[in-house]
């Protein structure tokens, strides 16, 4: 026994020492999120930040938290909320701490797992860089990385938590986003009507006219908007303007002010048509209101450019997606069943700090 | 019975302290430190947040931020084999006048041996560069300021300050933010003798940075540096990523302002 005892002091001596790891049972219970095989049964993840329940926790907690802002009264959820899919509902926000009008539309946060480039014009090349920006930009959270560092740290309960999922006795900016990053990826829809179809389940039954949607999607829309994400997470002029300024700060032109390439003026990129219903107003912009709207742009109202994607390109010299108002209403009917209802009552999404209260 | 174990107890502890991290006891075959200088020079001045400096192209330059990004260090030993330091990623220079001037490297656990040079990055790898939460990687940290949240990256070179404006009769503020993978530039400097690195030995690689060459490369009251154009062109001139002609006129400075003073090393005591 003694002899035992003394071998444990002395390895203490040494962890103490020169080691400032913490010890191996302080461990988070590493998850795989299991989606549809047509998605692909799992859920992808950058090998250095792989999913854990406590780390999609913590990522939950910080997403609804508005410390994450220099006036601590704006988090991630006052521009991304639960019951419009993780949009916010207008054009372009003016919700930030300084109140000025953002220069793009908020986003919304479905089925980001399987982009590889974030932001209308994919400048962001994952979940983790991507937070940053948010965080950081003075129209936006504006806060400095250092200082809410520092401000979680004051909080033993997050204290406790990173070191639960990062296995280190500390908080940094990186392991911010890591966790962050953890909790948006975690949302994944793929429980409307249209996948209760498509896995044969209760519910799942589509009438005439939304089976008609869906047939007109696959063949008008599915250039772009394909397979079961609804979008080639790929970027592309869709006819929205003529001319691509270079105010305010490059924004307009989509692409072309990541890559430099003449080809990608005026392309964006291809939103899912998931929860589609949900997350108007539409284009990088917000400049439709109404999903009607966006389909009369589609047939009727594009304008053309040198870059125009090829796919509107029709014969004659004329361009767009020829529908007629029957199809829309069909197409219109179909999205409909792109709603997760499901996704949007998710507990597991939602504020934290709410469902403590009650 | 129980205080001897107890005694031989401390005994271990203690040994077990210094021999592990804090040996003191010098051997030439022991791995050693060397330090590396990155003295940011202006001309013959110091590279300092409040100084004016007068570029070879006449332009009036005050500092407000002047960091970059050094990595990927290597030694090079007298057989030409190469020692690479791990992680081996700093933010060097200075952020803002509440920041010090970082111009110090130690660089650490070095096999003993005999060095004929050494070779760094301006920058970081583009396997580094693709994602900006790098912090198992050296200094790297996101959200500093040296890396960008539109574009993922980071900064290699994030100077920022102000210049005479020829054209306005007044200062006008620059950034020069460089980045991307085609602006990572690998330097190599050889000795042109060899240093001894070993426990028993204090050694430095001194070098001096010549921001100057930089502005000798593109000058600041120079047309077509603006990028992106900000809301008031006759403030700010900026180059990023773009003018690419530019940028690559920076970074080619960049690969070359970095000067070898001296090595040296002492046999301590």
């Amino acid at each position: 026994m003694e002899k035992r005892f003394i071998l444990f002091i002395l390895l203490s001596g040494f962890v103490i020492a020169c080691d400032q790891d913490i010890s191996p049972e302080i461990t988070p219970t590493f998850i795989e999120l299991d989606v549809p095989e047509y998605m692909g049964k799992t859920v992808p993840f950058p090998e250095r930040n792989p999913f854990s329940k406590e780390g999609i926790e913590l990522g939950r907690m910080l997403f609804y938290d508005p410390i994450l802002s220099s006036n601590n009264q704006i988090s991630c959820a006052t521009c991304h909320k639960q019951e419009l899919a993780f949009s916010d509902g207008v054009a372009l926000s003016t919700l930030g701490v300084s109140g000025n009008t953002l220069q793009r539309h908020a986003p919304a946060i479905i089925n980001l797992a399987w982009n590889d480039g974030l932001f209308w014009d994919g400048g962001a090349k994952d979940l983790e860089s991507l937070t940053f920006a948010p965080l950081a930009h003075p129209d936006e959270m504006n806060q400095d990385i250092t200082e809410l560092v520092e401000e979680l740290k004051q909080i033993p309960d997050y204290r406790e938590r990173f070191k639960k999922v990062f296995g280190k006795d500390t908080i940094q900016s990186a392991l911010i986003v890591r966790a962050l990053a953890q909790f948006q990826r975690s949302l994944i829809s793929h429980n409307s009507k249209y996948d209760k179809y498509l896995r044969n389940e209760e519910g799942g039954t589509l009438n005439s006219l939304e089976l008609k949607g869906m047939e007109l999607v696959g063949k008008k829309c599915s250039n772009c908007h394909s397979g079961e994400f609804f979008t080639d997470f790929s970027y592309h002029n869709n006819g929205l303007d003529a001319v691509f300024p270079a105010e305010p700060e490059h924004v307009g032109k989509g692409r072309n002010r990541v890559t430099l390439n003449p080809e990608e003026l005026g392309a964006f990129k291809t939103p899912t048509l998931r929860n589609i219903m949900l997350t108007a107003p539409y284009m990088h912009d917000g400049r439709f209101k109404s999903i009607e709207e966006v389909l009369d742009h589609y047939a009727q109202n594009m304008v053309n450019s040198p870059t125009l994607d090829t796919t509107f390109i029709l014969q004659n010299e004329n361009f767009g997606v020829p529908l007629s108002e029957e199809e829309k209403e069909a197409i219109v009917a179909f999205f409909q069943t792109l709603t997760d209802f499901t996704f949007i009552n998710n507990q597991a999404h939602s504020n934290p700090f709410l469902i403590r209260k009650e | 019975m129980k205080s001897i174990y107890f005694y031989t107890l401390i005994g271990l502890l203690f040994t077990g302290f210094f021999s592990s991290c804090d040996d003191d006891n010098m051997d030439p075959e022991m791995p050693g430190t060397v330090s590396l200088m990155l003295e940011n020079k202006f001309g013959d001045a110091n590279v300092d947040l409040s100084s004016t400096f007068t570029s070879s192209k006449g332009d009036e330059i005050t500092f407000s931020r002047f960091e970059y990004i050094i990595s990927n260090v290597e030694l090079v030993k007298e057989d030409g084999s190469i020692y690479s330091i791990p992680d081996s990623y700093y933010f060097m220079g200075q952020r803002s006048t509440d920041d010090s001037k970082r111009e110090m490297i130690e660089l650490k656990d070095i096999p003993a041996g005999n060095y004929k040079g050494i070779n760094f990055s301006v920058g970081v790898d583009s396997e580094t560069n693709a994602n900006t939460d790098n912090f198992e990687k050296g200094d790297l940290e996101g959200g500093v300021g040296m890396d960008w949240g539109w574009a993922s990256g980071y900064k290699f070179i994030s100077w920022n300050g102000s210049y005479f404006n020829d054209v306005e009769n007044k200062d006008v503020n620059f950034s020069f933010h460089i980045g991307t993978d085609a602006n990572y530039k690998t330097i190599t400097k050889d000795f042109g003798k060899t240093i001894s690195i070993n426990d028993g030995m204090t050694s430095q690689i001194h070098l001096e940075v010549m921001a100057g060459k930089v502005f000798e490369a593109v000058g600041l009251n120079e047309t077509g540096l603006n990028y992106p154009p900000p809301a008031d062109v006759k403030t700010f001139t900026g180059v990023m990523f773009s003018p690419e002609d530019k940028a690559t006129a920076i970074a080619n400075a960049y690969a070359e302002m970095f000067m070898l003073h001296h090595v040296h090393n002492m046999e301590m005591n």
